[in-house]
């Protein structure tokens, strides 16, 4: 009886989501801008989604592979691009959603500024520079300024936080986006590493899709955008080509 | 980039199996004769890395090595550098985790021979610590064998520990395994083919010599 009326429950539970919710991949930077965009989006158009997270260069792999994802929000250009040629998408399948910005986190007196790096030979943090493009923006300017000492790379800008909150080391180059509630994190000169211009691709085009992107263009998606650290595109802002 | 790979990978298989049979070989003899009933705790302990995910384990890791802990405070005060992403922190995290597959093999070992023969010598004179070194640890060198070839390839398989606690730094903390994961994740499969089947191979390799002895040995793995 018990589990008749269980099965009852989930049968009525399931009828009220009428639409399937999307299935959305994330860029570990970009995902608290998702996640926190996730509630007033269902307010908004009823609409629910769930995110998966990892580096942009481990979900590239995964929808090569097959995953099931209606939407790719990367962290760069390369990877959508590169999709979109693999899948054989229409050229309008991919747009610029955010300019991403590095920051500098650190708690070791030795580093007070970026310039300090020069002669530090403690343990940076970084995102993988093969799978995470914050991790490659971070690589190149750990390059530029001569960095000499250990570079830890993390899988992703979210395990960059994750040690870094844990103080397994007290230096590291990471998003903007996940280090909003990181001690000693400070801007980085954006001339100084490459554009983070981040892209989305469209995987399954629908009504649901285009609900989601067209929310992204809201005042209160925009606000939470600059919120997190991020700079909207198109403002004559200066992007590579 | 693979032998710097490979080097520090039979360099931590290598520690952690020497590390663990220090430790295991006293605790395999002394849970192979007590009747203490702490026993079936110890044992439990001892195979909970058998079933825990190793997520688990590394969560905690995590928390011990961060210098927010007493313990990883300690540490940094005594090494001026903190556990995580250094190679001793991958030996403690592999110790943990290959630990059932050192202890279990000795101590069936220890198991197998009975009380008998270290009564008899007894009755002869022999000190405990005589009949341990030259008797006891000669008879149970299959075992011990056995307990040295699971430790070592086991922690030479180890993934998500080493994920979660290394920090992939080449040549410091970037195992064989976590190497291939990267090649994997940034599409370079030439570099993945070449880990994957040499891990294949010789895995294959090791337990095969290791199953062939033991088919003529006395003492057998898990028997």
């Amino acid at each position: 009886m018990v589990v008749r009326l269980l099965f009852c429950g989930w049968l009525l539970s399931a009828g009220v989501w009428a639409e399937a919710p999307l299935t959305v991949a994330v860029t570990a930077s970009f995902k608290p801008v998702l996640s926190a965009l996730s509630d007033p989006f269902s307010t908004a158009t009823g609409q629910s989604m769930r995110l998966v997270s990892a580096s942009t260069g481990v979900l590239s792999q995964q929808i090569l592979a097959g995953a099931p994802f209606d939407v790719f929000f990367a962290a760069d250009r390369a990877h959508p691009q590169h999709l979109r040629d693999a899948l054989n998408l229409p050229a309008d399948r991919v747009t610029t959603y955010a300019l991403g910005a590095l920051v500098l986190v650190t708690q070791d007196p030795a580093v007070q500024t970026l310039d300090d790096l020069h002669d530090y030979a403690g343990r940076v943090i970084i995102a993988n520079p093969l799978q995470a493009p914050y991790g490659a923006a971070a690589d190149q300017l750990l390059d530029r300024l001569g960095f000499s000492g250990t570079r830890v790379r993390a899988n992703n800008v979210s395990q960059a936080r994750q040690y870094l909150s844990l103080n397994l080391a007290t230096v590291g180059l990471t998003a903007a986006s996940v280090a909003q509630d990181l001690p000693g994190a400070q801007a980085i000169d954006p001339t100084l590493y490459p554009v983070l211009e981040q892209q989305v691709i469209v995987l399954r085009a629908s009504e649901q899709t285009r609900r989601l992107l067209a929310f992204l263009q809201s005042t209160e998606a925009i606000q939470m955008l600059r919120d997190m650290g991020y700079r909207e595109p198109g403002n004559g802002e200066p992007v590579e080509p | 980039m693979i032998l710097d790979a490979i080097g520090l990978t039979l360099r931590l298989a290598g520690t952690t199996t020497l590390l663990l049979l220090l430790i295991c070989l006293p605790l395999a003899a002394w849970l192979a004769s007590t009747r203490s009933r702490a026993k079936p705790w110890i044992e439990s302990l001892v195979a909970l890395p058998l079933v825990l995910p190793p997520t688990v384990l590394g969560f905690y890791l995590l928390l011990i090595m961060s210098p927010n802990s007493r313990i990883g405070a300690a540490w940094v005060e005594l090494f001026g550098q903190s556990l995580a992403f250094s190679f001793w922190g991958l030996v403690i995290g592999s110790m943990a985790y290959s630990l059932p597959f050192v202890v279990q093999p000795l101590q069936r070992t220890f198991e197998g021979q009975g009380p008998l023969i270290a009564e008899a010598a007894h009755t002869l004179g022999a000190h405990p610590w005589q009949t341990f070194w030259a008797i006891r640890l000669p008879l149970a060198m299959p075992g011990l064998i056995a307990a040295s070839v699971l430790g070592f390839t086991h922690t030479v398989g180890e993934f998500g520990v080493v994920l979660m606690i290394g920090g992939n730094i080449p040549g410091q903390t970037q195992v064989l395994s976590i190497l291939l994961f990267d090649q994997v994740e940034s599409l370079n499969y030439a570099l993945a083919h070449q880990l994957a089947a040499g891990l294949v191979l010789s895995s294959l390799l090791v337990l095969f010599c290791l199953y062939r002895w033991n088919h003529q040995s006395v003492v057998r793995i898990g028997g």
